[in-house]
Formats: C-alpha cells, structure tokens, sequence
C-alpha cells in the first residue's frame, strides 16, 4: 500500500514533466508520418502493379484477337473460333475470365464455360460493337472490350472479346504486405519510442541541472560565485538562461550588498557626531568649575554637531523619496536663469566668506518644464560644492545654454579637481573622495550625499549629467536635460 | 415516324373491325363511364435509346390501358409508347430516342404459338415485319433495336417468342428470333455481373452408402472459376440435406482442374486418397460421385483423376483411377434419381 501511493506520487510527478508532451509529441508525428508514407507507398504499389496486369492483360487479348477466325457457315451466320489456345492459356492468365461474343452480343465462348448463351448487352459492348476499344473498371476488376473485325473488312464487326481482369490477388498480397508493415512499424516504433524519450531526455537534462542549481541558490548560504555553475554543453538557451540568472543574482546580490553598505554607512555618519556629541557632553558633565565660555564652546560644537545629524538625516529623507516611487515632479515652466539668480543671491554670504566669486554666463536664456523646487535644490548643490572645494578667492561660474531641445547647464569651479578613476564613484551615495574633509571646521564637512541627490533629479528629469576635471584648476559638472517633460518633444520650438 | 403512326392507326382500325362482336358492351364508347369499362394502371419498364444510338436506357412509365382493351390493343399501345418517348416523357425529347430504327418498321402480329418451335411455355409470338432496309443498319442499332424491344415486350405481356421477317423483293423471309428464354444483362456492372449463377446437380451418396443421390443447387461461381471448379469445390463442402452423406474425404483440395477436347483432367491432394475410410462400395462412391457431377457439364465426356499431379493405378485398393473415367449412371440411386 505504501509503495502504491509513492509510486502513484512519482508518476503523476513525471506526467506532468514537459518531457512528457514532447516525447509524445515526438511518438505521435512518428506513427503519422509512418502510416501516410507507407500508405503513399502501397498506393504506388498497387496502381503499379494493376498497370502491370492491365497491360499484361492488354497484350493477352491482342493475341487472342490475332488468333481468332471468323467464317460464315451455309445459313449465313458467322461462326467466331478462338483459337486453339484460348482454353490453355486462360489457365496462365487466371486471374482474367474472357468472353467472346458475336455480332448479338451473345456468349459464343466462355474461359469458364458458364456464361455461354447469355446476352450482355451493356454500354461497354455496344461501344465495342460500334468499332471501338473499351476500357472500364476501378481497382478491383478491370474490364476491356475489343471488337472482332472481319479479316477482309476492317470496318466490319463481327463481334466483341469482353475480358475481365481481376485485381484480387494484387489486392491480397498488398493486405499481407500492409500487415507486415503495420507489424514492422510498430516495433521499429517502440524502438524509436524508446529514442525519442532517450533523447528528450538528454536535450532537457540541463533543465534539471539548472533547476537543482537554482534550488540551492536560494537555500545556500555561502556566496553565489563559490557555488558551481552546471556543466551544459555548447552555446544554446539553456547557458543563456544560466548566464541570465547568474547576473540577476549578482545584480540582486549587489543591490543587497549596497543597501547592507548603505545602513552601515548611514549608521557611521550618524554615529561620528553622535560620539563628538557624547565626548563633549561627557566631559562638561564630569568636570566641575568650568568656566562658562568652555560650556557655550561646547554646547555650539554639540549644535553644530546636531545640526549635521539633521543635515544627514534629511538628505537622506530627500534621497530616499527622490529614489523610491515618490517622484511625481511638479512640472512649472520657468526660466533657469532667473532660478540660477535666486540661488547665486542665497549662496553670496557662503562663497563671500572665502572670496570666492560666482559668476552667471546665460549664453542662450532658457525656459525650461521642470520641477522647480528639486532644480534648484540640485543646482544649490553643485553650487555649493563648488564653493566648498574651491581654493580661497577662486570662482565658480554658472553657465546657461540651450538648443531646440535640451538645456546644458554647466557649473565649473577653480578648486582643487578630482582625479579621473573616481569620476564613477562620485555619485555614489557619501562617496568622499577624502574621507578626512569629514569634518573640518567649517570646511567641507556635509553629507556626501550632494551628488547623489543632484544625479537623482537630473534622472528623474530624463537628463544626464558628467564631469570633468583637471587636478590642481578645477572642475565642472554638465547638465543636460531636454526643455519640456511631456512627450511632443518634436514639436516644440 | 409520320409512315408509322399511319400504319398504326390502319391497324388499329382493322381490329376494330376483327375483334368486335362477343361479349363486350360499349367498350368504343371512351366518354361513357356506366359501362363496367375502367382504366388499369400499370408500370411498365420501357428501354429507349440515346442520341447516338450507343447505350440502352432503361425508364419506368405509368401508362393506363383500359380494361376492355385487347391484348392486340394494348401491345400497338406498347409499340406506340416504344416509338415515341415524347408521349411518356415530354421532358426528356432531348436525350431519349425510341430503339426502333426510323423507316424500318411496316407491322407487328400476335401470333399464337405453333408447337414447331421448342419453346418453353404456350405464350404468344410476336411477329415483327421489317424492311429491307434494316439489314443495311449498323450492328450495333440493330443489337439495340433487338435488344431492347424484345425485353420491353417481353415484361409488359406474355409473349413468348419474336420473330424478326425482313421484305425483300422476293417476299418475306426469317432474320431473327428472340426468346423470352434468353438471358439478357443489360444492367450495367451491378453485384452479379462478374458472378455467374447456375443451377447444377450434385451426386452424394444416400444414407447407408449403397448408392449416390442427386441434389439440385444454386452455385454462386466466382469471376474466373470454371464450373467444374465450383462443382468439386461443392462435393468437398458437402450436402445441404440430412439424408445424404458427405463422399470426398476430410481436408481434400483440387490442386488443378482442366477441361480439354471432352476430358476433365483433375489433379487433386494426397488428403483425398489418405483421408479415406475405405471400403470398396466407398471408395466407388468417392470416385463416382466425382466422375458423375462432373459428366453433367456440357463438353465433359471423360474425367483423369491424378493425385498431386501423379497418374495411380487405384485409388485405395479397389478402384482403378489411372485411366479415363465415364459417368455410371447404374451407381445412381432411385429414390430422387433424375
């Protein structure tokens, strides 16, 4: 009982395998294809050989026709004699049975003697009596009327050789024949069966491969890489598949490993001020006497401190919903350049404190469909680490260009440069390229989240943005990003 | 046909005068229906011809023939039906042509029947006059004009002969006679037209095994199957009736069997000797019951017994086979002797 159900398990499992349709697929179009070619071929065959025995037939009664005499007897009437053959060689000829009638169509002479003096007088014998050839019959039996000339006058007729072929034979042997055939077909159909499964089998072993490997993909607790691919032969859809999922998971594995990256790294941005926070508290609170200077110096590195955490905090906020579904921009047209006026305006205080100059350039005004909020909080940010990573009295330029279609808004400073290789890493989330400017005084401290946040919206716009650089002058970062958001961009100026 | 419809109507005319008198009442009163007069109906199975005069086509025709009429009267009605399709089926003037050849025909007698001729039945004879004109018509428009008259006559009455005169210049004289009698296929290529039918007599032996019977049966013969073949075939199959036994042995087989210059020469297996009971009356019954049957068949005289194509001296231990045998009609039994 127990093995029954298991047994009933593995089988209803196997069924429903695609291995199941194909082979039987596979046995069907065999049994088909064998069964209409062997019927075509029988066809063939047996016209072939009912064509044989026609003419074969055809031949007999020429002969019989030449041996035939007529000769009229003292009354007149014609007496037809067939030869005295006509008897032997209907032995040879058994499968014909051949009349011979006279001018009335009556059974003179008779291969089986039992029709003699019956009269046939259907189509077949007037046409023959008439002068005419006949041919009649279908696959079974094949009938031939000849007419009997008389020898000294053609156009006389004398009366009619009326021969019937019959096919029986042909049709028996071709019944044996197709049995074997069925017979033969069947068990060269088993073995084939037998193949086909063999090689269905084959062809989709490398599904149970990759199926066993993803399996333990997702149970396996050590790194995908360390995990053996499936060995699959040759370049075909299943090493595609294989490729596919092998990047997916790195994809996937890449991403989890950021976001891992990411919380670590949120935690120790966070936890940096949180210590200074904690030291400076500690040390006010352990010591006695201190002087009231100390503790506002303190207390303004700790808001500062504070600050900065909220700083992180909220950048991140604005990150995270730039990044996450909430990015419905609030479309307004406006000219960049007067946006790029306000922001100069708010930022002067900032840059005037190291002598830093910023310049507008609006080579082409532009109106551009945006979001006004996020463009600016984009352009406040380059705006910004121009500013920040600018040598004292430098500059930082803001240039304003456009096309028919795109805008180019390009902001360049004469800071310190950064090199090419970390040109990719530079939009990466807290990426610094020295991690030491943490937390300079009043130096570049920040989030290392700017960049992030600009890319962020530049993307969401459908624009791109790139830099360039040269050590030690200074660098710029290009905007491109298309003027109107709706679709008939072609339309537009 | 303007000539023969003339010569009909003189006909009909002169019996009109001949039949008369007896026992009829008003029946050349056609619109008087308080006579006992009243109109038969009758299907009559009519052959025309088509347009080239190359095939026999076969039609049903409703036709009514009065009662009082005669059988003169109905036959002219025949022939008249027979020569004008038109008047059965209009519809069909096109592809329907009467099988009586146009000019030909001058007049049709009812004869009865003069004993000289050995036919079967006390029926009438139809004597058909013709031109001469009819002798210069093709084979095949006389075959039809035969044929297809005689069988339309034949099943609508009771004739039994037709005789065919041709006029000449010197008078009448005999062309053709058609009987009731003669077996004619005009359907065309139906189940039994490669099949032959015949009625044959077979000898078995009676009961006790002390003489041979006679037993009348239909044999159904194959396309190429000669009638001594089916005969023998039928003694190794065995009697229908309860009272007669069985003579050629079990498993028996004709390896061959041929008819020539009067003798039957058949061959059959070593079963037909080996299986035998023997017994001299037997082995005579075996034997004869054969060499009887076969001796019935038009053009047999003798039959040669070969067993497995070998001549033998006897065939157990009592009957010589090894020479030709002749139908003993002492070995046939009296009780339903022929």
């Amino acid at each position: 009982m127990f093995k029954w159900e298991l047994l009933r398990g593995k089988l209803s499992k196997w069924l429903r395998s695609v291995k199941v349709p194909l082979f039987l697929g596979l046995a069907v179009l065999y049994f088909i294809s064998s069964v209409m070619l062997s019927e075509y071929f029988f066809k063939i065959w047996q016209n072939y050989w009912i064509n044989q025995r026609v003419t074969e037939a055809n031949r007999y009664i020429s002969y019989l026709a030449g041996e035939i005499s007529t000769a009229e007897n003292s009354s007149g009437e014609v007496i037809i004699s067939p030869g005295s053959r006509f008897q032997s060689l209907s032995r040879i000829y058994s499968y014909m049975r051949v009349l011979i009638l006279d001018s009335k169509a009556k059974v003179v002479q008779d291969t089986t003697q039992s029709r003699i003096g019956r009269y046939i007088v259907n189509d077949e014998v007037i046409q023959a009596l008439g002068g005419q050839t006949v041919q009649g019959g279908d696959q079974y039996v094949r009938r031939i009327a000849v007419p009997i000339k008389a020898k000294s006058d053609n156009a006389k007729v004398q009366g009619v050789i009326y021969a019937f072929a019959s096919m029986d034979s042909v049709h028996q042997s071709l019944e044996v024949g197709r049995e074997r055939t069925i017979l033969v077909t069947t068990l060269i159909g088993f073995i084939t069966m037998a193949l086909a499964y063999a090689l269905v089998y084959l062809l989709l072993r490398p599904l149970s491969k990759i199926l066993a490997w993803l399996r333990d993909l997702k149970d396996s607790e050590t790194d995908v890489d360390d995990l053996k691919k499936p060995v699959i032969h040759g370049k075909n859809e299943f090493t595609m598949i294989v490729d596919e999922v092998e990047d997916v998971t790195h994809d996937l594995l890449a991403l989890d490993r950021s976001r891992k990256e990411f919380v670590s790294n949120v935690s120790h941005e966070l936890k940096t001020p949180l210590s200074s926070i904690k030291v400076l508290t500690e040390s006010l609170l352990l010591q006695d006497g201190v002087p009231e200077e100390l503790y506002k110096e303190f207390l303004q590195d700790i808001n500062s401190e504070i600050d900065r955490m909220n700083g992180i905090v909220s950048d991140l906020l604005t990150l995270v919903r730039l990044e996450e579904g909430e990015n419905v921009l609030n479309l307004s047209t406006f000219s960049i350049g007067d946006m790029t006026d306000d922001i100069i305006k708010r930022m002067k205080p900032l840059a005037d404190q190291r002598g830093i100059h910023l310049v507008l350039e609006e080579v082409h005004p532009a109106m551009i469909e945006a979001d006004e909020t996020k463009l600016t909080l984009a352009l406040t940010n380059l705006i910004q680490n121009g500013i920040k990573y600018n040598k004292d009295g430098g500059q930082v330029k803001v240039r304003i260009d456009c096309n028919q279609v795109y805008a180019l808004i390009v902001v360049s400073d004469t800071g310190i440069g950064i090199e090419e290789k970390n040109y990719e890493k530079l939009f990466q989330r807290f990426y610094r390229v020295d991690k030491a400017r943490n937390r300079e005084a009043g130096g570049t401290g920040g989030t290392g989240l700017g960049l992030s946040i600009v890319r962020q919206i530049v993307t969401l716009h459908k624009g791109t943005i790139s830099v360039s650089s040269v050590l030690g002058e200074g660098s710029s970062f290009s905007i491109k990003m298309p003027l109107v958001q709706t679709a008939d961009t072609e339309e537009e100026e | 046909m303007r000539k023969l419809k003339r010569m009909i109507l003189l006909l009909l005319a002169l019996l009109m005068m001949i039949l008369p008198a007896g026992c009829r009442t008003s029946d050349n009163v056609p619109e008087d229906q308080s006579s006992e007069e009243y109109q038969e109906s009758y299907t009559i199975p009519i052959y025309y011809t088509n347009e080239d005069h190359t095939s026999l086509i076969l039609r049903n025709a409703k036709v009514n023939f009065s009662s009082a009429s005669s059988a003169k009267q109905r036959l002219d009605e025949l022939i008249g039906f027979i020569e004008d399709p038109d008047s059965l089926f209009p519809s069909e003037t096109e592809s329907l042509r009467s099988v009586i050849p146009e000019g030909v025909f001058i007049k049709a007698v009812l004869e009865a029947n003069t004993s000289a001729d050995d036919t079967k039945g006390s029926g009438n004879v139809l004597r058909i006059e013709l031109e001469q004109d009819y002798e210069t018509l093709s084979v095949t428009e006389q075959l039809i004009f035969r044929t297809g008259f005689s069988q339309t006559v034949f099943a609508a009455s009771d004739i039994s002969r037709i005789d065919i005169y041709i006029r000449n210049a010197d008078g009448v004289s005999r062309y053709d006679q058609i009987l009731s009698s003669d077996r004619m296929i005009i359907d065309q290529y139906d189940e039994g037209f490669y099949r032959d039918e015949l009625r044959v007599t077979l000898y078995f032996a009676n009961k006790d095994q002390s003489c041979l019977e006679a037993e009348e049966r239909v044999l159904r013969l194959g396309m190429t199957e000669s009638l001594a073949m089916g005969i023998v075939k039928a003694l190794i199959e065995g009697p229908t009736s309860e009272n007669l036994v069985k003579t050629m042995p079990e498993g028996s087989k004709v390896n061959d069997i041929v008819v020539e210059d009067g003798v039957c020469y058949i061959d059959l297996n070593d079963k037909f000797q080996l299986n035998h009971s023997g017994g001299e009356m037997a082995e005579k019954l075996t034997i004869y019951s054969l060499v009887n049957s076969l001796g019935r068949i038009n053009g047999i005289n003798y039959v040669q017994i070969l067993i497995d194509g070998q001549k033998t001296e006897f065939y157990k231990a009592y009957i010589p086979i090894d020479s030709f045998l002749q139908p003993d009609p002492s070995l046939i039994g009296s009780r339903n002797g022929k």
